[in-house]
């Protein structure tokens, strides 16, 4: 056998714990690696059985779906297990270095010593990443397991609003994906192993002799920090050691700052999908919506130069209206109708008619005379339309203004009154340039208006009208049935008799008419936060994980390395107790630094993540107090539990005996 | 036949204020199967000296000629290769290879060379050395004295151009010291051997033919105690 394979099987058999911590790390990547590749192949499957082998039209984009966040999580996998297996070698290098430099002095090459360091990796890859793939694949098929378990719920709730949708992931064993991981574990293992490798034999035989025990000659760094009376010694000694062997606890404090700040960059972004949803989750007080949405596009108005839309087959209200009174027939159920026509008129608004809030919510410029603003204009099932009337003091057939706009403020929800109260007439515009004046019989604040017209995404200027040889482009009926079920199988007859699907998919006949539970769209929602969370909490305890391992290893390294220093301390009268202090301030220390680094960059990562959310959606920033809290201590743990433990083997070992050797 | 010249040997360790001169223009020659004694006080320069005869080191100026080839003007892994096969070290404190048996420590420069030694040889050095029971031990399991002993069979496997020894019984007592002196003489005495030795003894130094002696970094003294 070469005398380096040799050396290199013999060291790993000498420092068994240690090969074991390094052979998890290797493995552990070589896992992560190989899920994140295998959920990419059984993703592409599941997206080939869906859309056809091209993806259709938007291909590309789904594949950029596919591949942007596995690119980042193999990214953050290769870097922590960069750090975290190169840490392990350069401890492996350290220990040996007056072997190096011995081995020098017989005469081995430069190349020598960088195989002594590389074939260790070798021989630890070549058990590590087979375990490691085939954990991966177990990974993958518990994965994809759980996210079976919620499909089959997400297919029933899409299925009820769009059709012929079945999605279902499997397991999907691909050798080129197998090959993949297994190529860029191996090559993080040994880019990683190759930096201490190169740097122990750059080191000169002399300084290998001479500097025993750390690859880094340049030895101890000077600290401003000194040891007097005014303290107790083992707080300023351990304050002192911090800072001179800085360097050799780098890479762990890199390490464990990398995972801190991931698991409140995970607390946070769980804090904002949690915002999303009770923003988009209304309760109008109704368990069931049946819609109908006619397709459309937007053209120019030739005329004008406007922007207009057409429908293709908008429902008049008389059609609504024998829905609506259809549906009512099903038992005990009453149904409250609403339509929305968003784009016919524009109201040209002059500059007495809006309130000083709405000039500067829309930020009209100061002695700007006209201001045109889109009119949202609405019709109710008779029945309801009747009572707003009552409730508004005005005969059936009038026309109501509910004078509210509500607008995302960067990130808070603002409701302002739009118009002033001279507003009685508007002149409402359409982009053909003919123009309509409409009467406003009554006006509506925001305290008097029903919840069922407080759904977001609204025009400026929003009128009740009466429905009388209306069309709209869609149509919802909602209804809170005693049997969902039933009258959601009723509905879906009443509206086929209607909008005949024939089979068809979302859209394609022209027009979509779905019946679903007013809920369902949170419970989708819900079921794709739960999927995210679980796998993104698992991905980053698995991550954390390795940067725990470089922790453990470390320390203890430093710990054992440093006995020497330790019995010449208790030989000066130190008592064992006091070094266990030493050091437990020391890991205190360390933790500390790593929090100071992890927790403000994870904090602005959630806050960067945060600010574009509020963009789109009115969501205050939640700071992530239970990840932060959860973090802080769970560093302290791990630290201090590794130093307990290396600091009880210490303690088995003779004052006289260490410093001798 | 000389083996070894050293010439205008300098080495000046730090800069500016904190320069130290450790070796100042240092000359000698060692013939094949002298052997030469290095003396000198704490300080004086002589493991500088040694490093740099060995190839371990390099010079701020001069040159070390090993069997007429000037080892400076070698790559370093021209150099490396040059030193397993032509020149021998022992250290004061054994250096041997922890988790490497007798057998294999004492093979190494072969090894690295990815050869395996002759099995006479080998069998003859083991005998030398007087660890034959001993070669399938660790390091760890040896006492001082035989551990040196292995260094010293490790330095002899590849018939160095010479033998160079950095206070070899400075860490051993005065029986093991003195077992550690009789193989290196016999070394030199049966198998011609060139010895280098680097002590401050004044009784191993004058084991010698020859004791050179440093100090301050300058050879002041060269005596010949036997022709």
């Amino acid at each position: 056998m070469n005398i380096l394979f040799s050396f290199a099987c013999k060291q790993l058999k000498r420092k068994k714990g240690r090969s074991v911590i390094t052979a998890a790390a290797i493995a552990l990547s070589a896992a992560l690696l190989t899920a994140v590749v295998n959920f990419v192949a059984s993703g592409r499957a599941m997206l080939v059985n869906f859309l056809g082998k091209d993806y259709g039209l938007y291909g590309g984009a789904y594949m950029m779906i596919l591949l942007v966040p596995a690119v980042f999580l193999a990214a953050l996998i290769i870097a922590m297990s960069v750090i975290v297996i190169s840490n392990a070698f350069r401890l492996s290098a350290n220990e040996r270095i007056s072997q190096f430099g011995t081995l020098k002095c017989v005469g081995a090459t430069k190349k020598q010593i960088y195989q002594t360091i590389m074939y260790e990796c070798v021989l630890l890859c070549a058990v590590a990443i087979p375990l490691g793939v085939l954990a991966g694949y177990l990974l993958s098929f518990l994965g994809i397991g759980i996210v079976n378990l919620y499909m089959e719920e997400l297919n029933v709730l899409v299925r009820s609003m769009m059709r012929q949708v079945n999605f279902a992931l499997s397991f999907v064993f691909s050798p080129i994906a197998l090959l993949v991981s297994t190529v860029i574990s191996l090559g993080t293992a040994l880019f990683a192993a190759m930096l201490p490798a190169r740097k122990a034999m750059r080191i000169s035989a002399l300084d290998c002799l001479r500097n025993g025990g750390e690859t880094d000659t340049s030895g101890y760094k000077r600290t401003r920090i000194t040891i007097d009376a005014k303290g107790k010694v083992e707080y300023q000694l351990a304050r002192k050691n911090v800072s001179s062997y800085r360097k050799r606890m780098h890479s762990a404090v890199t390490a464990f700052s990398i995972s801190i700040m991931l698991f409140i960059t995970l607390g946070g972004l769980q804090e904002i999908a949690g915002g999303i949803q009770d923003y988009i989750t209304m309760d109008y007080g109704y368990s069931v919506i049946a819609d109908y949405t006619s397709n459309f596009k937007n053209t120019v108005n030739p005329k004008t130069g406007r922007r207009q839309q057409e429908c293709a087959f908008p429902i008049t209200a008389e059609t609504a209206e024998e829905i609506t009174a259809k549906l009512r027939e099903y038992e005990g159920t009453d149904i409250y109708g609403d339509g929305q026509d968003y784009t016919t008129y524009v109201a040209l608004l002059g500059e007495q008619d809006l309130t000083e809030e709405m000039r500067q919510a829309i930020a009209v410029d100061e002695g700007q005379v006209e201001t045109v603003l889109e009119v949202e204009r609405i019709i109710l099932d008779e029945k309801h339309y009747g009572e707003l009337c009552e409730q508004a003091g005005i005969a059936y057939g009038g026309t109501i203004l509910l004078n509210d706009y509500h607008y995302n403020d960067n990130g808070t929800e603002r409701h302002i009154v739009p118009l002033t109260e001279a507003v009685t007439t508007l002149e409402l515009e359409k982009a053909d340039g003919s123009r309509d004046t409409v009467q406003i019989d009554s006006v509506l604040t925001l305290e008097e208006i029903p919840k069922q017209l407080l759904y977001p995404n609204t025009n400026p200027i929003r009128l009740i009208v009466p429905s009388t040889g209306m069309t709209v482009r869609g149509y919802n009926w909602l209804a809170n049935p005693a049997d969902e079920d039933g009258f959601m199988a009723y509905a879906k007859d009443v509206l086929e008799g209607y909008f005949p699907q024939n089979g068809l998919d979302y859209g394609e006949a022209g027009y979509t008419s779905r019946v679903f539970g007013a809920q369902d769209f949170a419970r989708i929602m819900n079921i794709a936060i739960i999927l995210a969370a679980v796998f993104l909490y698992a991905f980053v305890f698995l991550l954390g994980l390795i940067g725990v391992l470089n922790v453990i290893s470390t320390v203890s390294f430093q710990i054992k390395s440093r006995a020497r220093e330790f019995a010449v301390l208790q030989s000066v009268g130190m008592p064992s107790e006091s070094v266990r202090k030493m050091l437990t301030v020391e890991s205190v220390l360390c933790a500390g630094k790593a929090l100071v680094v992890g927790l403000p960059i994870g904090t602005a990562i959630v806050l960067l993540m945060a600010r574009c959310v509020k963009i789109l959606f009115p969501i205050p920033f939640q700071m992530p107090w239970a990840a932060v809290v959860i973090t802080i201590l769970l560093s302290f743990l791990v630290m201090l539990t590794t130093v307990r433990i290396s600091v009880r083997a210490l303690k088995k070992q003779n004052i006289i005996e260490t410093i001798r050797n | 036949m000389k083996v070894l010249e050293v010439k205008e040997l300098t080495k000046i360790y730090g800069s500016g204020d904190n320069q130290v001169t450790a070796l100042d223009h240092v000359s000698f020659q060692v013939k094949k199967g002298e052997f030469v004694a290095i003396v000198g006080a704490s300080g004086s320069g002589k493991s500088t000296l040694m490093n740099l005869m060995g190839g371990i080191d390099s010079p701020t100026s001069g040159s070390v000629i090993v069997d007429g080839e000037p080892i400076f003007e070698m790559s370093e892994s021209e150099l490396a290769i040059f030193r397993r096969r032509n020149i021998g070290i022992v250290y004061q404190f054994y250096n041997l290879i922890p988790n490497l048996t007798v057998d294999e420590n004492i093979m190494l420069p072969c090894l690295l060379d990815n050869r395996k030694p002759d099995a006479q040889k080998l069998a003859k050095i083991v005998e030398m050395t007087g660890v034959s029971h001993r070669r399938d031990h660790l390091p760890g399991e040896l006492s001082g004295g035989q551990q040196q002993r292995v260094s010293v069979g490790r330095a002899l496997i590849n018939d160095p151009a010479f033998l160079l020894a950095d206070e070899p019984t400075g860490n051993l007592d005065s029986k093991a010291g003195r077992e550690i002196m009789e193989l290196l003489t016999a070394a030199n005495r049966k198998e011609n051997q060139t010895l280098i030795l680097i002590t401050h003894d004044e009784k191993i130094a004058l084991q010698a033919d020859r004791i050179l002696t440093i100090s301050d970094g300058k050879i002041i003294r060269d005596e010949v105690m036997r022709a």
